[in-house]
């Protein structure tokens, strides 16, 4: 089972300079597998980073990071960003082979599968200047599961998309996870979205704190029209404006 | 209201489509064949000047068409066309390989350090400007009668284009994409040959092209005035012999054969190597 344990992190920008600034400021929390987490909180308070530091592509400046994996070996991750991020000179097949470190045929089915799952089996060997915005950004989440990740990270990856688009990947991504039960670092400046998706929702506050984390104990698969998903969404979404009441009393960020 | 709206777009019946899209089309036909006239009528505008002048100055000085076509035609029937075309060939390409091999190093390093940058920008930005005519005076003046001199001179022209293209190249490196690689796991070995290289090669062959046309011409230049052989040699020699209409023939001959390396050579690697790109595929296919 895969652990993704964060403890006491913290991260200041431009560290020694006068322009210094903390985004992340003593963030604590543990997943553990088959868990979908979301990160919710005003654009700005560092949802981005928090999920580059835990991918490695940024450094952190103080606090512990650690991934462990099923059986041992290196912890893969997957990331979907919130554009594409495709090789414009790479069929789509190709670009999720890029990713690959295994280029056998069995990588290569798999590829094919996810591709299947997101609607694309068609488009194997299209370029990505072929495809419609929400076709690549499918293929950027395709590329991501079929990585077979330990931990796949999603840094808003709806937010470019016109709101019938993201619902209907919003629909289709529920079903990815139920069927490969993946562990998720989801971010999020969408409430709603949040309570959909998760199983736990993760609240940061402007200055990089920990404010809330949230359980949501709801059946799947969850519709958008079902009442106790929006009485959810409703009492979590009040429990954020009294955030906002808390974030204007809160001392300003070094 | 919908059901109006609906009915309005699929309204048109496919009958009177088509025969709008024949319309257009011989429309386009017309003008197709009307800029065709147009080219034919050019050349012949040309060619008749030109007879007017021979006829003018006479044809010792200024050959007419037609001899000048036979003369091309005796050429390349001797064996002289393919040694010294080989041969310029040749030495245009040993130039470009040089100026490849100082410029795109150079560039790399412009594009990717601020500091090499400011050392290199003047520097390059100036011996890109200086004309083609000096640096085949200066390669003339450094190997004297060779075939060095003609390689340094399209070095020298072309490695500025290089470099700065190469340059541009890097700076137009998409960070997001390198940082997607990491995120992946990626090594810096596969980040530079999936994603740097992929970017520059539009530029690395935008600078081939434009230096291209500039090179053969230096190339010929430099023969001309001290080379042993190619067809800058073949037009000094014909000019001594003053036959003017030799000189007239070589030089028709390098032009078709630069054009026709231009468009073929260069052209089609360029569109195969970016067949990715959408508005280039249909000439790659
Ligand atoms: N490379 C950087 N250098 C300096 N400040 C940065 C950098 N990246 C992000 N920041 C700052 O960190 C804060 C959090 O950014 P980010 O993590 O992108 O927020 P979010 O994703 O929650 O909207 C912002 O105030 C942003 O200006
Ligand atoms: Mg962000």
């Amino acid at each position: 089972m895969a652990v993704l344990t964060v403890k006491n992190l913290a991260k200041t920008f431009n560290l020694g300079t006068p322009r210094a600034s903390r985004v992340l400021d003593d963030i604590t929390f543990e997943v553990r597998g088959q868990t979908f987490v979301s990160i919710v909180g005003p654009s700005g308070c560092g949802k981005s980073t928090l999920l580059n530091i835990i991918s490695g592509v940024e450094e952190h400046t103080s606090g512990e990071i650690s991934l462990t994996s099923d059986e041992g070996r290196p912890a893969r991750m997957g990331y979907v960003f919130q554009d594409p991020r495709l090789l414009p000179w790479r069929s789509v097949l190709r670009n999720m082979m890029y990713v690959q470190d295994d280029q056998g045929e069995a990588t290569v089915a798999r590829a094919r599968r996810y591709l299947d799952m997101v609607g694309l089996a068609k488009n194997a060997d299209f370029y990505p200047g072929q495809l419609s915005g929400g076709m690549q950004q499918r293929v950027g989440i395709a590329r991501a599961f079929a990585v077979e990740p330990d931990l796949l990270l999603m840094d808003e990856p709806f937010s470019h998309l016109d709101a019938i688009t993201a619902r209907g990947l919003r629909a289709q991504l529920q079903d990815i996870w139920a069927q490969s039960k993946k562990t998720v670092v989801f971010v999020t400046h969408d409430v709603v979205e949040a309570v959909e998706l998760s199983d736990r929702i993760i609240v940061l506050q402007p200055g990089g704190r920990i404010y809330e984390d949230i359980g949501i104990d709801l059946p799947r698969p969850r519709r958008q029209t079902d009442p106790t998903v929006a009485t959810l969404q409703a009492e979590v979404l009040a429990r954020l404006e009294a955030m906002k009441e808390l974030g204007r009393t809160t001392e300003p960020v070094a | 209201m919908t059901e109006q709206l609906v009915g309005a777009a699929t309204a048109a019946p496919p009958a009177d489509r088509d025969g709008r899209e024949a319309g257009a089309r011989r429309t386009a036909q017309l003008r197709r064949w009307r800029r065709r006239g147009l080219l034919v009528l050019g050349w012949l505008a040309m060619l008749l000047l030109w007879e007017f002048g021979s006829w003018w100055y006479g044809s010792r000085l200024l050959p007419r068409p037609h001899e000048v076509f036979l003369k091309a035609v005796e050429i390349v029937e001797s064996g002289n066309f393919v040694t010294d075309f080989s041969a310029s060939v040749l030495k245009t390409f040993a130039g470009f390989a040089v100026a490849a091999a100082v410029g795109a190093p150079v560039g790399y390093l412009m594009g990717r350090y601020d500091y090499w940058r400011a050392f290199f920008h003047d520097g390059v930005t100036i011996a890109g400007t200086i004309p083609a005519i000096v640096y085949a005076v200066m390669s003339l003046i450094v190997f004297g009668l060779s075939n060095l001199g003609p390689i340094l001179a399209v070095a020298l022209v072309s490695a500025p284009y290089i470099a700065l293209n190469v340059a541009e190249g890097i700076r137009g490196v998409d960070r997001s994409l390198v940082t997607m690689s990491e995120a992946f796991g990626r090594t810096p070995r596969q980040i530079r040959r999936e994603v740097l290289i992929p970017t520059i090669v539009p530029f690395v062959f935008a600078a081939i092209r434009m230096c291209f046309a500039v090179a053969w011409k230096v190339e010929a230049l430099t023969e001309v005035f001290g080379g042993r052989n190619g067809v800058g040699f073949q037009i000094r020699t014909e000019y001594q012999l003053y036959d003017i209409g030799a000189v007239l023939a070589w030089m028709f001959l390098f032009i078709a054969f630069m054009l026709v390396i231009e468009r073929l050579v260069l052209f089609r690697a360029e569109a195969r190597l970016l067949a990715w790109r959408p508005e280039e595929r249909g000439t790659a296919l």
